[in-house]
């Protein structure tokens, strides 16, 4: 085996593999290739990197952008948008969110929040390592994020209201 | 203040539910384990340090070594053979070298009788000093019959246009070892 364990592979997978499968997934309609791509060539690597997680993400963000690229070539993508996404997220007993509502949402936010509030919320990135992923400072990777989950706080303000109208009675 | 701290409450809150969402993992884990195991055996094994840095660096080394002793070469040929000076070398004559020495030679030779020698020599005097230099027919037949030889025909055609155009040189020459063909058996003289 190369410079990364089974263990340490399985542990990444566990922790991180659905929200690099929401990360690559906003950009194309294939995200689980995207990633498996991305943990091949993880196992490929010579030495570990100092830091899997945010490599990672850097490497399926280069797919994604690069396979979308190829989509947009295709034109299947357009295609795709007018047939209806497909969720994002899965179905959860807490019904504060409705989670096509939340796809939609976050589907529609400028790139750069979508994609700071997807490696911050469910990646658990730090702003400087979303920073260093997105080529700018923490503090553009700060204010992307709040001008993000406001922006998705008005879209979301009716079901949102009612839920935690129903939540706080 | 009030209203501020309402609104950043309520963003905690709704940021605390938002990820709340579990994202949609369609990912084979089993598989994927199972194709990293495969690629990890087929990538090359990362080697020491010492082996990894002098294979990466060998063969740029070894190109820049040949390159330097091919410059190295082509520079000594450069400078030890300007151009102009090629194949022009100077020597101090020998004593018994020149025409004169050569037909000396060829005198000696032809009064000697010694053919073989002769040869070499007429060819060394012809070659210095051109076709002026070839001794006249009486000289040569001065110095013998095997001296001689270079007025004899030189191919078989030529011998036999001589022999033709003197048949009576050539009855001579014939020797008579057989009876007259019209005297039998039985003739007694």
């Amino acid at each position: 085996m190369s410079g990364i364990t089974p263990e340490i592979l399985a542990r990444l997978l566990d922790e991180h593999g659905s929200a690099l499968l929401l990360y690559a997934r906003q950009w194309c309609d294939a995200p689980e290739d995207m990633v498996q791509e991305a943990v091949l060539q993880l196992v490929r690597q010579q030495a570990v990197p100092e830091n899997p997680v945010g490599w990672l993400f850097q490497v399926v963000r280069n797919l994604a952008l690069n396979e979308a690229r190829a989509a947009q070539r295709r034109a299947k993508r357009e295609s795709a948008a007018t047939g209806g996404r497909e969720s994002w997220f899965a179905a959860t007993e807490d019904d504060r969110l409705d989670a096509a509502a939340a796809t939609d949402a976050l589907a529609g936010l400028p790139a750069e929040e979508r994609e700071t509030i997807v490696a911050r919320l469910w990646g658990g990135l730090s702003f400087e390592e979303i920073g260093r992923l997105m080529g700018t400072s923490s503090s553009s990777a700060h204010r992307n994020y709040h001008r993000g989950l406001t922006a998705l706080r008005e879209k979301l303000g009716a079901t949102w209201k009612t839920s935690s109208t129903r939540t706080a009675t | 203040m009030e209203n501020q701290q309402h609104a950043h409450g309520d963003l905690n809150a709704f940021e605390a539910a938002l990820a709340g969402l579990t994202p949609r993992a369609r990912l084979d884990r089993d598989r994927l384990m199972f194709l990293a195991g495969q690629a990890a055996a087929v990538s090359p094994a990362p080697a020491p340090d010492g082996a990894q840095s002098s294979g990466r660096h060998g063969w740029p080394a070894a190109f820049a070594a040949m390159t330097a002793i091919a410059a190295g070469l082509l520079l000594a040929l450069l400078v030890r053979l300007p151009p102009g000076n090629e194949g022009l070398v100077e020597r101090p004559a020998r004593p018994d070298s020149g025409p004169a020495a050569a037909t000396q030679r060829i005198q000696t030779a032809a009064a000697a009788g010694a053919a073989a020698d002769s040869y070499v020599h007429l060819r060394d005097l012809v070659t210095a000093q051109g076709l002026d230099a070839w001794p006249d027919s009486a000289a040569i037949a001065a110095g013998g019959d095997r001296a001689a030889g270079p007025l004899r025909p030189s191919s078989l055609g030529a011998l036999l246009d001589e022999l033709q155009e003197r048949p009576e040189a050539s009855r001579a020459t014939r020797p008579e070892t057989f009876p007259e063909s019209n005297s039998g058996p039985g003739d007694k003289s």
